[in-house]
């Protein structure tokens, strides 16, 4: 190439980016949610999920500091369009993947496995590995899980505390799901990208393994480090099933049940916005085209909760309507090993004035009585139970504020919460970007 | 609704929470059975250390428990030196199923055993209802002007009556031989003592022996083993080798009255001759119980394997005579042995070792789990677990130099 047409594709190149840059902030950032950090003796898994979530949001910032930005896919404007591309597809894949895997794998080791664990008493530690794609790029023979939680010291005896532990990781998942599906309905179905690839992430964790044809394959409960062969074989134990059959049969049950979580109207969306939304037009804040009736939008989607006596199908609806966010949701056991359902209702962050938001959260249910202190404890009798919390959000400063909640709970299995009965909350911080 | 309004109905919402149990709204499980508080019923006193302590039911409903005593000597070379442990008696207690004290008996072990400085493998003592009859084998290594090693063994009995009189001792011909191996099983009735010699020679050919004894230790028979308690088959070895004992030897075992003969063929009830009272029985393995209730019924309860996350499960299953199954296995627990089985009223009951110590597990007459484990507890080395009705069962622990018992209430 002769050095005049290379000074002129260089200054090309260079209104290129500062074209880039001056469209960089061609898409108004909306309001966001607060930033907030919030602790409990023992960390349970709320505040991680809580606290995570918001540092996440912190952490996507970095955008603001790139020149990237909405280069439209016209004539004149195609050679940057196609380098907005790639530079898009780079930083997604480099940069926005490995921290939305980030933030997906601390919340299932620290706050799932960890938070249990911490709840029973007991101590563990963590490894992770380097998240994907750096793990794939710098150690691709190390197939080993992305991350571990091992007991230090000792590990519980009973039958319950060794499953909601191993169950702990795939529910703080679900959970993470479950809270950005609710705040996506609060913010009118406006998403940043990072969170959708993270409610992807929550949402497949370990699916996997729990839809591969080993999984339903016939065998006695042995050990294992994947969360999903661990929680069946410790179902097989925990009800007496050690049959080479049970296992087929158990593992048959839960992989079907387990569609149901695959049915997920969000997941099919975040797919299309991610491809369409995030990486073909560079919007940063996909919006999620939510239902409306009646005046409100409303958000139906279906979960699965691995609880220690099964899986339990849940099918919530989280609806808003002016400052009323509300969510309604249901579930059931469909395991076949013991019967089991649960329902609840909440009021999500209601404004009362301007400087105070109300919640309140009401569950009850119906499963086999949980024991965290005996073994072979095959056939229980069912129980009745429930929970009441209620959250509070104080500015105090202009900008800034304290939150807390604060519940109490029956013994039983209720998502998130500890699985014994007495008080459950947590306080803490928060920031309005 | 007003802010008023909504403190209202959270303090009402509030009010209905703390109403409710902590526990929840239904009835808890009670016990499946009570564990007692623990009584010394058998002290082992005396001088030296009490070893292979066994605690079995008799088939007069007693409970017998055997134990041999060392004496551990100080061997002085111009000062301090190692202690040396050397057998020194054969003991046994007999006590009622409620714990009470009904004899209780100390004889030293043979002289030519006690002369033994070496060179003695497989001591065992088994009483029977006239005195203790020991087995061991004294084994004699040489070396030929050529420098082969040779290594003959020779099987001893040596039956010592309570209340004195005449040691009785045999050197069985069958059970001395050089260039061959033995593996000695023997078990007492208390009428009658069966020994199961397994032995391999340098050609590669193994067998087994039933050699019978009275209960006063004199022969009674020697009958080559049924196919059942033959040991595996070997290959041979290079001459001037030392020849390994032979693989898949059966075990014998006493309960009741009942012998059991343990081995890789199978498991089986016996008689004192070996001959089959109920079996075949699948291969147990170790930390199995088998419990025989003649005529027709046989329960095996043992750890499962390939059933483990961390320890292996543990199922019982029910037998006729001929080996066919009554009753499917069934899940009991999570343990690494099995140590008594006993029937209670409407069910059985189970006493199991496992990571979580001694535990009490109970299934049901139609042979499901009732309830959850009953911790015991207890750092007994052994037990035992007879029945006891109308309520229960009794438990006897070996913790340390003595005998525990403690009651197990069972709610109907």
């Amino acid at each position: 190439m002769r050095r005049s047409r290379l000074r002129r594709s260089l200054a090309g190149l260079a209104l290129a980016l500062g074209a880039s840059s001056a469209t960089a902030h061609a898409e108004d950032a909306p309001t966001r949610p607060p930033l907030d950090v919030v602790v409990a003796p023992e960390l349970p898994m709320e505040t991680g999920i809580v606290s995570i979530l918001s540092l996440g949001r912190l952490a996507f910032r970095y955008e603001d500091l790139l020149p990237l930005g909405a280069a439209r896919p016209s004539r004149d404007q195609a050679p940057y369009w196609v380098l907005d591309r790639f530079a898009w597809i780079g930083k997604t894949i480099l940069v926005d993947i490995p921290l939305a895997g980030l933030q997906a794998l601390t919340i299932h080791e620290a706050f799932g496995h960890g938070a249990r664990a911490r709840e029973l008493g007991f101590d563990v530690g963590y490894s992770f590995k380097l998240p994907f794609p750096y793990g794939a790029l710098l150690s691709p023979k190390d197939e080993g899980h992305a991350g571990l939680t091992n007991y230090i010291g000792g590990a519980p005896r009973a039958d319950d505390p060794q499953q909601l532990f191993v169950s702990g990781g795939i529910e703080s998942n679900v959970a993470t799901a479950r809270a950005l599906s609710r705040q996506i309905v609060a913010e009118d179905g406006v998403a940043h990208h990072g969170e959708i690839a993270l409610y992807v992430m929550s949402k497949l964790s370990y699916s996997q393994e729990l839809t591969a044809p080993s999984f339903r394959a016939a065998g006695p409960p042995t050990t294992s480090s994947n969360d999903a062969k661990a929680y069946l074989s410790n179902l097989q134990e925990r009800f007496g099933r050690v049959r080479s059959d049970d296992r087929a049969t158990i593992g048959k049950r839960l992989a079907v049940g387990y569609l149901w979580n695959l049915a997920d109207p969000m997941l099919v969306w975040s797919a299309w916005a991610e491809l369409h939304d995030v990486i073909f037009s560079s919007r940063r804040f996909p919006v999620a085209p939510l239902p409306r009736a009646f005046g409100a939008t409303f958000l139906p989607l279906p979960r699965v909760w691995l609880a220690p006596y099964g899986m339990e199908n849940e099918l919530s609806v989280t609806a808003k309507k002016g400052e009323w966010v509300v969510d309604v949701h249901g579930r059931v056991g469909t395991t076949g090993l013991a019967p089991s359902w649960g329902a609840g209702a909440s009021i999500d962050d209601h404004h009362v004035d301007r400087r105070v938001r109300v919640g309140a959260q009401v569950d009850v249910w119906r499963q086999p009585a949980l024991d965290l202190e005996r073994r072979a404890y095959f056939d229980r009798p069912s129980q009745l139970g429930g929970a009441l919390s209620a959250t509070l959000r104080l500015r105090v400063i202009s900008g800034a504020g304290v939150l807390g909640k604060l519940g109490a709970k029956t013994d039983g299995y209720l998502p998130t919460q500890r699985a014994d009965a007495g008080p459950y909350g947590w306080v803490g911080l928060y920031l309005e970007p | 609704m007003r802010r008023a309004g909504l403190l209202r109905a959270a303090s009402a919402l509030g009010l209905v929470s703390i109403a409710l149990a902590p526990e929840g709204c239904d009835e808890r499980a009670e016990d499946p059975c009570v564990v007692g508080p623990a009584s010394t019923v058998l002290d082992f006193g005396g001088d030296g250390q009490a070893i292979s302590v066994d605690v079995v039911e008799e088939a007069d409903r007693t409970i017998l428990v055997t134990w041999l005593r060392v004496d551990v000597r100080r061997v002085t070379d111009a000062g301090a030196g190692p202690g040396v442990t050397k057998l020194a008696r054969a003991e046994r207690a007999r006590l009622t199923k409620e714990g009470a004290l009904l004899s209780r008996s100390s004889l030293a072990i043979p002289p030519r055993l006690a002369a033994r400085q070496g060179s003695t493998d497989q001591v065992s003592a088994a009483w029977t209802d006239f005195g203790v009859f020991f087995r061991w084998i004294e084994t004699t290594t040489g070396t030929l002007p050529n420098g082969q090693v040779t290594r003959s063994v020779q099987t001893v009995t040596s039956f010592v009556p309570e209340g004195g009189g005449p040691i009785v001792e045999t050197t069985p011909a069958e059970l001395t031989c050089s260039s061959c191996a033995i593996t000695l099983a023997s078990a007492s009735t208390g009428a009658a003592v069966t020994m199961l010699a397994s032995l391999a020679y340098g050609t590669g050919t193994t067998g087994a022996l039933v050699l019978r004894f009275d209960a006063r230790g004199a022969p009674a028979g020697v009958t080559p083993a049924p196919a059942f308690a033959q040991p595996l088959a070997g290959a041979p070895i290079p001459v001037g080798s030392l020849v390994d004992p032979p693989g898949g030897a059966a075990q014998l075992g006493e309960e009741r009255g009942d012998l059991f003969v343990f081995s890789p063929r199978g498991t089986y009830v016996v008689g004192p001759a070996l001959e089959v009272r109920a079996g075949p029985l699948p291969i147990t393995g170790p930390g199995a119980f088998v419990r025989f209730d003649a005529p027709n019924d046989v329960v095996v309860a043992g750890p499962v394997a390939g059933t483990s996350t961390g320890e292996p499960f543990v199922t019982s299953t029910t037998y006729d005579a001929k080996g066919a199954v009554r009753r499917a296995a069934r899940p009991v627990t999570r343990a690494t042995a099995v140590g008594g089985v006993a029937p209670i009223a409407g069910g059985t009951l189970f006493v199991t070792r496992g990571e979580s110590g001694i535990a009490l597990s109970r299934l049901d007459a139609s042979g499901a789990k009732r309830g959850y484990d009953v911790p015991v507890p207890t750092t007994a080395t052994a037990v035992a677990l007879v029945d006891a009705p109308p309520l229960g069962a009794r438990l006897f622990e070996v913790v340390g130099p003595r005998v525990d018992a403690r009651e197990v209430i069972c709610a109907p």
